[in-house]
């Protein structure tokens, strides 16, 4: 992944890798940006793959202290394409 | 009301009228003994509890095979006679650990832990300790008194520790609420809160891990010569929140007296492969698991099944 994703492409991976993870029952379609990312399905255990696999896929560090004030989706894409922007 | 209680009280509204009384049955025998062991000296406390280990290791044959051939596969000892003594002393031990644990948790305040816990702390762990911004992520074990560990840590630094709830819901409620205490406070294994552990670490506080006990989902490692499943909840936590790891303990040296041990602060960085990453780190907690145990063989609990 590099920096050039705009949010479209941006937004798709990120529910490409959600889609991925194996032990969560969600259709990504419902997904929107203003979807509460504690309403996806996380538990406190596949959360963390799916945290360590975004560092992954975009190739950032995250800073873990913003994501747990993050609340939406839309929260999580503005703070990969500021990470992603720099 | 948390969500976790939000659980529990679920649970008690489901429960079939004769398992919900039994339940309440047992929720009442253990007020009462909370009760008893609250006015009774301790030295008396211990003292039955020493027979009541005694007897519980005569009576209980299967367990008690059980934990005799931990000990001698762990090559603590190749003497049974040695194996069945280290065996009887853990189930004392267990017995002793959960009298104390209790009435600590009545009798320990920020004013008077230190009377009976000595705090023997890697230099670097204190420090970490002594920053209110930095999360520590604690792996720990059965052995010693977990419960005072936690509480005496909790004097420190708050700390949340990670546990199963117990089936009996009355139970489960009493029992986190007896164990929560100012700075100590009690998070269910699948907690409603998928950012709570690592909430935990980022706002400055300690999480504590019990790692030692068998993990369905979890990877084998090896402990004491023999594949073991471990959770590696532990080793994602820190590899995402880069949080430094502890293995701490808590070491009982007389009635009611603890010691409070750590290794180093460990830290490790991604190499690219998140198998092999966190492999390497369960297996190093794991393996200071076993050196503790190695060292405290009585105070190990080998009665429950690491190895299946």
């Amino acid at each position: 992944m590099t920096a050039d994703l705009g949010r479209d492409e941006l937004r798709t991976a990120l529910a490409e890798l959600i889609a991925s993870q194996p032990d969560l029952e969600v259709d990504v379609k419902v997904i929107e940006e203003t979807t509460k990312i504690e309403d996806i399905g996380f538990d406190s255990i596949s959360i963390l793959d799916f945290m360590y696999e975004i560092e992954g896929k975009f190739g950032i560090e995250l800073a873990v202290r913003d994501l747990v004030e993050m609340v939406q989706v839309k929260d999580l894409l503005d703070h990969l394409e500021g990470k992603l922007a720099k | 009301m948390s969500e976790a209680d939000s659980s529990v009280r679920q649970d008690q509204t489901t429960l079939n009228p004769v398992v919900k009384a039994w339940c309440y049955v047992q929720y009442l025998l253990f007020r009462a003994l909370l009760f008893v062991l609250g006015v009774m000296p301790l030295g008396v406390s211990l003292g039955i509890m020493s027979g009541l280990a005694r007897v519980a290791f005569l009576v209980l044959r299967t367990r008690r095979r059980h934990t005799i051939e931990n000990v001698l596969q762990s090559s603590i000892t190749d003497d049974p006679r040695e194996a069945k003594r280290i065996a009887a002393a853990a189930f004392r031990t267990f017995l002793i650990m959960i009298t104390e644990a209790m009435i600590a948790r009545q009798r320990l305040s920020a004013a008077n832990w230190k009377d009976h816990v000595q705090v023997n702390l890697h230099p670097e762990v204190r420090e970490l300790l002594n920053d209110p911004d930095q999360g520590v992520l604690v792996a720990t074990a059965h052995v010693g008194n977990w419960e005072i560990l936690a509480r005496a840590a909790s004097m420190v630094k708050p700390l949340r520790a990670i546990y199963r709830p117990f089936n009996n819901p009355y139970f489960d409620e009493a029992i986190r609420q007896d164990r929560e205490g100012e700075n100590l406070t009690l998070i269910a294994k699948y907690d409603a809160d998928p950012m709570r552990f690592i909430r935990t670490l980022t706002e400055g506080e300690v999480l504590a891990i019990m790692i030692d006990q068998h993990a369905g989902n979890g990877i084998y490692v090896d402990f004491f010569g023999r594949p073991a499943k471990t959770t590696t909840t532990v080793a994602m936590l820190h590899l995402v929140t880069r949080v430094p790891l502890v293995v701490a303990y808590a070491v009982r040296t007389g009635p009611l007296q603890y010691e409070l041990r750590s290794g180093p602060p460990l830290t490790f960085k991604r190499s690219g492969n998140r198998e092999n990453d966190v492999r390497e780190i369960t297996q190093t907690l794991t393996r200071g698991i076993e050196d503790i145990a190695r060292e405290h063989p009585e105070q190990y609990m080998w009665g429950h099944r690491r190895w299946k």
